[in-house]
C-alpha cells in the first residue's frame, strides 16, 4: 500500500461527518417547503410558461401558498429561506408605519432583484419598469407591492435582521390583474392565504382597490384588527400565523370604508 | 395537459434526486459548516437546485458534484463580514474522539499526528484532499465541485499530498507511525 493510501485510510478515521445528524423529518420538511417554495417551470422553449396557469389547483397550490391559497396568476410564488425559526414576528404590528424614502426605494430595488430570476427571468422585463404601489412596514418586517402594465404585480415580504443566510422573505410575482376591471368601490384579490417562511406561517391578502375605498381592516381571530395599506390602486395586508388557512369558498371577510365614510363588508376571494 | 405531465414529472424527479444526495451533502456540509448549520445549508443548496434543475447535469455523479459545489459556493458566500475566502477549511474529526476501544497506542497517536498537521494545511489544499478521501470524487468530479479543469485539480491534489506528508515528516511533535512513514517513505 503506498504512502499516500495510507494516509487516505487514516484520514477516513477522522472523517467529521457523521451520518446519524441526518434528522430524516427535517429533511421531509425541507422538500416540502422547497416544493411549495418555487414551482416546477420547464426551461423556457421547453414549453410555453404562460401555460402553467392551467395546471390543476393542486400543482398551483404548490406554486402559490400553502394552505388554501391558489394561484390566479402565473408563476406566483413564495420564496422562503430556510433558516429555522425567527423572533421577528414579535415587533410585527396590525397598523402599519411608512417608509423613508430612502428605505422605499432600497425596497423596491431589492423586491426587484429578488424576483427578476422567476421563471427563467421571464418577469425581468416587468420588473425593470414596474413602479411602487406600496411600501409599510410592520416591525422590522417591510412590505413592498410593485406594479406594472398588463396586470403585472410583485409583492415581497422582508425581514433582514437576524438570518444567517439571508433575508427572510415571501411573496409573489405574477399577472393576475390582466384584463380585470374593477369597480371604485371593488377589492380584488390577487394573493390570498396562508405561506410559510422559515419564521413560520403568516396570512395575507393584497390586490386592487378601486379609487374610492380608502381603508380595508381585517378582523383576526388571533391578532385583532389588522389594517392594510391602501396605495395607488393596490392593498395589501397580512399577520402572523394561519388565520386564512382553509378560508370558507365564500372569501375572508374584510370591512371597508369608502371616500364618504360608509363601511361596508366586502369577502375576498381569488 | 403537456405542462402539468412536465411540471410533475420534474418533481418527481427531484425527489428522486433529493433522497439520494441529501446523505451525501449533508455529510460534505457538516465536514465544511458548524454542524448545526448543516441542515440549513442543505436546505437552502437544494432550493438552489430545484430552481436550477434545468442545468442538473445528467450524469448522477456528476450532478451530485455540481450539487456539491452549489453547496461550496453557498458557504463561501455566507461568509458575512470576512474577505470572500476562494476555498473552504474542512473539519477533522477530533483524534481523541475518533479512538475505538481495540484502537493500538500507534493508531491512537497517528491521528494525533495526522490532526496537527491537516490544521496546518491550507484550506486550498484541506478541499482537495476531502473531496477526494472524504466525497470519493475523481479528478473530474471534484473540478465541477471547484470550478476549475480537471488537470488543475490532479496538480492541486498533488500538491496538498506533499504538503500534508511534509507537515507529518517535519512538525516536531509528530513521532507517530504515520510520521515515521512518511519519513520512511522519503528518506
Amino acid at each position: 500500500m503506498s504512502v499516500n493510501r495510507q494516509l487516505d485510510t487514516l484520514l477516513e478515521t477522522l472523517d467529521a461527518a457523521d451520518g446519524s445528524k441526518i434528522d430524516r423529518v427535517r429533511a421531509d420538511a425541507d422538500l416540502h417547503r422547497i416544493l411549495v417554495s418555487a414551482p416546477s417551470q420547464p426551461a423556457l422553449g421547453q414549453a410555453d410558461p404562460r401555460r402553467v396557469k392551467t395546471r390543476p389547483r393542486t400543482v398551483r397550490r404548490l406554486a402559490v401558498l400553502a394552505g388554501s391559497v391558489a394561484a390566479v396568476t402565473l408563476g406566483m410564488m413564495t420564496l422562503p429561506p430556510l433558516s429555522g425559526g425567527d423572533p421577528a414576528f414579535a415587533t410585527w404590528t396590525a397598523v402599519p408605519s411608512g417608509m423613508t424614502e430612502r428605505e422605499r426605494l432600497a425596497a423596491a430595488d431589492d423586491c426587484r432583484e429578488s424576483k427578476k430570476d422567476v421563471g427563467g427571468g421571464m418577469y425581468s422585463d416587468d420588473l425593470a419598469g414596474a413602479e411602487l404601489a406600496i411600501s409599510e412596514k410592520r416591525g422590522a418586517w417591510t412590505t413592498v407591492v410593485l406594479t406594472g402594465g398588463d396586470g403585472f404585480s410583485a409583492l415581497c415580504i422582508t425581514e433582514d435582521s437576524s438570518h444567517l443566510f439571508g433575508k427572510s422573505r415571501t411573496g409573489s410575482v405574477g399577472r393576475a390583474l390582466e384584463g380585470v376591471a374593477l369597480g371604485p368601490r371593488e377589492l380584488k384579490a390577487t394573493g390570498l392565504g396562508v405561506g410559510t417562511m422559515g419564521a413560520g406561517d403568516i396570512s395575507m391578502a393584497e390586490g386592487a382597490a378601486g379609487a374610492d375605498v380608502k381603508d380595508v381592516v381585517y378582523k383576526s381571530g388571533s391578532q385583532g384588527d389588522v389594517a392594510a395599506t391602501i396605495s395607488k390602486g393596490r392593498f395589501a395586508l397580512w399577520l402572523p400565523g394561519d388565520d386564512m388557512r382553509d378560508y370558507p369558498p365564500t372569501g375572508v371577510e374584510v370591512t371597508v370604508t369608502y371616500g364618504d365614510g360608509t363601511k361596508a363588508t366586502q369577502r375576498l376571494t381569488l | 395537459m403537456r405542462d402539468i405531465s412536465l411540471a410533475l414529472e420534474r418533481e418527481s424527479r427531484f425527489r428522486l434526486l433529493y433522497e439520494e444526495v441529501y446523505p451525501d451533502l449533508h455529510r460534505f456540509v457538516q465536514r465544511r459548516a458548524f454542524p448545526d448549520h448543516a441542515d440549513d445549508v442543505v436546505a437552502e443548496a437544494f432550493l438552489v437546485v430545484w430552481r436550477r434543475f434545468d442545468e442538473l447535469p445528467r450524469e448522477p455523479d456528476n450532478a451530485r458534484a455540481w450539487i456539491f459545489g452549489i453547496a461550496r459556493n453557498f458557504l463561501l458566500n455566507a461568509q458575512r463580514g470576512e474577505i470572500r475566502r476562494r476555498a473552504l477549511g474542512v473539519r477533522l474529526a477530533e483524534a481523541a474522539r475518533a479512538c475505538q476501544p481495540n484502537d493500538s497506542s500507534e493508531l491512537a497517536s497517528g491521528r494525533v499526528d495526522l490532526e496537527r498537521a491537516w490544521r496546518l494545511l491550507s484550506d486550498v489544499h484541506q478541499e482537495a484532499l476531502a473531496l477526494s478521501v472524504f466525497e470519493g470524487l475523481n479528478a473530474t468530479q471534484a473540478s465541477v465541485v471547484l470550478e476549475i479543469s480537471p488537470v488543475a485539480f490532479r496538480l492541486r491534489l498533488s500538491r496538498a499530498r506533499r504538503a500534508l506528508r511534509m507537515l507529518l515528516e517535519h512538525t516536531p511533535q509528530a513521532r507517530s507511525a504515520a510520521a515515521e512513514l512518511v519519513r520512511s517513505a522519503t528518506s
